[in-house]
């Protein structure tokens, strides 16, 4: 009997300690991973890392980076999708997967799914020429455009990526047609710029130096704001053509990560967005940094795919 | 000019530059023997370790890992059959079947000094012409790249050291494997199956892992057990140097291939790997005896392990005076230019003379350094060859299985090299070549990509490709290719019936 007691007694401390852990814990408790789709070294990957650096202190845990390149960015989400949604496995995704790929390439994961956590950035996007070429400004290149249809050629570095996006959305404002020319990358996309091939260039960074030192010209930015490294490069819209496409750096993590865990992420990331060493890494890839929460970010890209729907359809890319 | 060069050297020969020019060679060295650590992830993990060095220092040490690894691959290439890296895939060929006979020293010596070669003179080449060459390159269009990439196929139907029929299988074979993944003008999937992985095509070093690694590894099993090792114990590993006719094979293999390499290293698209294969295409090619290719003969292994390190420097060249990077490695050398505040391109000469020369000054540095490591190393590689089939082949099968993973943590790499590997066994056992199959597999989607480029250019006409004159050129020496064999029967039947008659 009195064992009995005992051994209720020690089976309610037990209950009640082990609920009283569970309620008192603070995330994160143990090492938070952040998979990133794309190759090691680039833009995406050394943001994250130097992120994920910042929020080792931050969060008192390690946070580290795990590269999971391939696919565009397929690989590394089938992989969240295996992830616990408790918040030690998120994933930085940019734009273009909630958005061009998730139309085209017909996922094995609904990307839609994710738990959206934060945005921390905007990759750089220009509209260049070779700087001994005749047109100045936005309007000047359209202009010759539409006097010489189907002649004028412009590089990029992919078929399906976000850059060509505002060219397709100009094509189809203003009723023109351009050949838009896929490199493999934007480096040999900006040589075929520069040894006159191709009249532009629409792409990310690569272009920027070039602009800098003055063998190309920089038309405009497809941004909504300027990039602070190129204040001189106006927008789209101020040069008079309504059109804005940003692709942003988004962190997301696997569907159903509760909405507290979400928001000590968020405000993690935001914090560590104030590294030095995290803004130095944004100015040499000339991503702006920029912070949007869990709740802006999801809107933001459903408004951006439900604006490039119809364009798809339209270029017959996708049907209905 | 001498004054920079100096200035350079003073930088480079400082006793820190020199420290970290020795480790970049030596992480170079140890990544390029181990396969799927590729020099790029390798880089990437690195370059946030830098930020802390001045620029000049950051660069020779990453700079060094990148040229390194040429010289690494080639150990396991020659002594396990499996490429170490991408670019010493083609060495697998004569380099093993020259371990075979015991002349694997003789195969890395050569490799060595090969190397050196190549890269020496690419960077005298960097340093004396880097500009204008840099400004032709970019004259190389579409158009340009499509005949180059003809001209290099028409090698491929001439690799064939057993019937042609099977070489040209071979090569059809490689060109459908180079189509897999997203189509390079529409995106499109093609032959993935649904699978993720072969979105982005096959990766060469799997590929290439199964064909030869695990190949070798299930042929290996079939041996008997008392077999003592790859080499018998009578053979003499000690002898490492090659012999006189060795050398004086070896002389017109880097000759042709130093240049060689170098401008296919400046090419938009091209780099180490090309220039490795085309080059190995090349020998085969001009040689007197290319059905003994293949077979474990030194030129097949002279050339492309030239070709790859001159071909690692020329692509140093777009890099430092455009700012543009054509393989991932130089892309993330761009990188830790950009993050130490340097922007490599027409005005580094100008703004940054000190890095430019000290980083180029370094390459000779590091290419010594290279050699100095490498030759002795190979007495104590070589002893690889003396391990027994039943503990060597599993050792292969582990290597390949890591290599295959680590490439990017993925383990459907695996599978596509295990597919392989028994496609390997397949072809040993019917007798087929896997080296018109792999060039075909490296030229294909180049040509693909830049003939259809092309043709958006010109609205589809076919034109662009003879009326630009490069073009033009390389594609009357691609039907020369085609053609010699019938010109030359004919010269001979010519000259056969006028000596009868005299």
């Amino acid at each position: 009997m009195k064992m009995r007691v005992l051994t209720q007694w020690l089976l309610v401390m037990a209950l009640t300690f082990s609920l009283g852990a569970t309620a008192d814990a603070v995330f994160p408790t143990k090492p938070i991973t952040i998979l990133c789709g794309a190759a090691a070294g680039g833009s995406t990957d050394l943001t994250a890392r130097m992120l994920a650096k910042a929020m080792t202190e931050i969060l008192k845990q390690p946070v580290v980076v795990e590269d999971k390149p391939g696919g565009g960015g397929f690989v590394a989400n089938s992989e969240l999708f295996r992830a616990a949604p408790d918040g030690y496995t998120v994933i930085v995704n940019a734009s273009s997967l909630y958005n061009l790929a998730s139309f085209l390439r017909k996922p094995s994961f609904d990307p839609w799914k994710e738990t959206p956590i934060m945005s921390y950035g905007i990759y750089p996007f220009t509209l260049a020429v070779k700087s001994d070429a005749p047109w100045k400004t936005v309007k000047d290149f359209i202009g010759y455009i539409k006097q010489n249809p189907g002649k004028v050629s412009l590089s990029t570095s992919n078929p399906d990526s976000m850059e060509n996006l505002p060219i397709w959305m100009l094509e189809e404002k203003e009723k023109i047609s351009v050949k838009l020319v896929p490199y493999e990358g934007g480096a040999p996309a900006v040589a075929a710029v520069l040894g006159g091939h191709a009249q532009a260039f629409t792409g990310v960074a690569e272009a920027i130096p070039h602009i800098r030192d003055g063998s190309m010209r920089g038309l405009a930015t497809y941004l909504g704001e300027r990039m602070p490294g190129l204040p001189d490069l106006p927008t789209l819209k101020e040069s008079g053509y309504d059109v804005v496409v940003e692709s942003r750096l988004a962190v997301y993590g696997p569907p159903g990560v509760p909405p507290e865990v979400v928001k000590i992420l968020q405000e993690a990331f935001r914090k560590a967005m104030d590294s030095p060493e995290f803004k130095k890494v944004c100015q040499s890839f000339e991503v702006t940094p920029s912070f949007m929460d869990s709740a802006q970010i999801d809107r933001y890209h459903r408004d951006l795919a439900a604006k490039t729907k119809p364009i798809l359809i339209k270029l017959g890319k996708i049907k209905e | 000019m001498l004054d920079s060069i100096l200035t350079g050297f003073s930088i480079s020969l400082s006793l820190n530059n020199i420290f970290y020019a020795l480790i970049g060679t030596i992480v170079g060295t140890v990544v390029g023997i181990l396969p799927g650590l590729g020099p790029g992830a390798t880089i990437a993990l690195l370059l946030p370790l830098t930020f802390k060095l001045n620029v000049t220092s950051a660069i020779i040490m990453l700079a060094g890992i990148y040229y390194g690894v040429a010289y690494g691959g080639t150990l396991t290439s020659v002594l396990m059959n499996i490429p170490g890296e991408s670019c010493t895939v083609v060495t697998c060929i004569d380099g093993y079947q020259m371990a075979k006979k015991g002349r694997a020293g003789a195969a890395l010596s050569i490799a060595a000094i090969g190397s050196f070669i190549g890269s020496t003179v690419g960077v005298i080449g960097i340093m004396l012409v880097a500009p204008p060459l840099a400004s032709i390159a970019l004259t190389f269009g579409a158009a340009e790249y499509t005949s180059l990439m003809i001209a290099g196929l028409t090698l491929v139907t001439y690799l064939s050291s057993k019937s042609p029929l099977k070489s040209i299988t071979m090569a059809a074979v490689g060109l459908i494997l180079g189509c897999v993944g997203l189509d390079p003008i529409e995106g499109n999937e093609r032959l993935t199956f649904g699978s993720v992985t072969l979105l982005d095509g096959i990766n060469i070093v799997p590929l290439a892992m199964g064909l030869f690694g695990i190949g070798e590894v299930l042929t290996m099993v079939e041996g008997s057990v008392e077999e003592t090792g790859l080499v018998q114990s009578s053979v003499k590993l000690r002898n490492l140097l090659p012999t006189r006719q060795e050398w004086k094979d070896s002389i017109g293999p880097i000759c042709r291939a130093t240049p060689l390499g170098f401008f296919l290293g400046i090419l938009p698209g091209g780099g180490a790997n090309l220039a490795s294969f085309i080059s190995y295409g090349l020998e085969k090619r001009v040689s007197k005896h290319p059905e003994k290719f293949g077979t474990g003969i030194i030129e097949g292994v002279a050339g492309p392990e030239t070709a790859n390190n001159s071909g690692t420097a020329g692509a140093f060249i777009p890099l430092l005076t455009l700012g543009l990077p054509f393989n991932v490695i130089t892309a993330l050398l761009l990188a830790a230019f950009m993050v130490h505040g340097v922007t490599p391109g027409p005005m580094i000469l100008k703004k940054s003379p000190e890095v430019f020369w000290g980083v180029v000054t370094s390459m000779y540095v590091g290419n010594f350094m290279l050699l100095v490591l490498n030759l002795p190393l190979i007495g104590l590689f070589i002893n690889i060859l003396r391990i027994p089939y039943p503990i060597l082949s599993p050792l292969i099968g582990v290597i390949c299985f890591i290599g295959a993973f680590s490439l990017s943590n993925n383990a459907m790499d695996i599978v596509v090299m295990v597919f392989f590997g028994l496609l390997g066994y397949l072809m040993r056992k019917f007798e087929y070549d896997a080296a018109p199959l792999i060039l075909a597999y490296v030229l294909g989607p180049m040509l693909e990509r830049s003939l259809r480029q092309a043709l958006m250019y010109s609205n589809g006409s076919l034109g662009i490709f003879i009326t630009r004159p490069i073009s033009a050129v390389l594609l009357s020496i691609a039907l020369l290719s085609i053609l010699s064999p019938v010109l030359k029967m004919a010269f001979q039947n010519i000259k056969k019936t006028l000596s009868h008659r005299a």
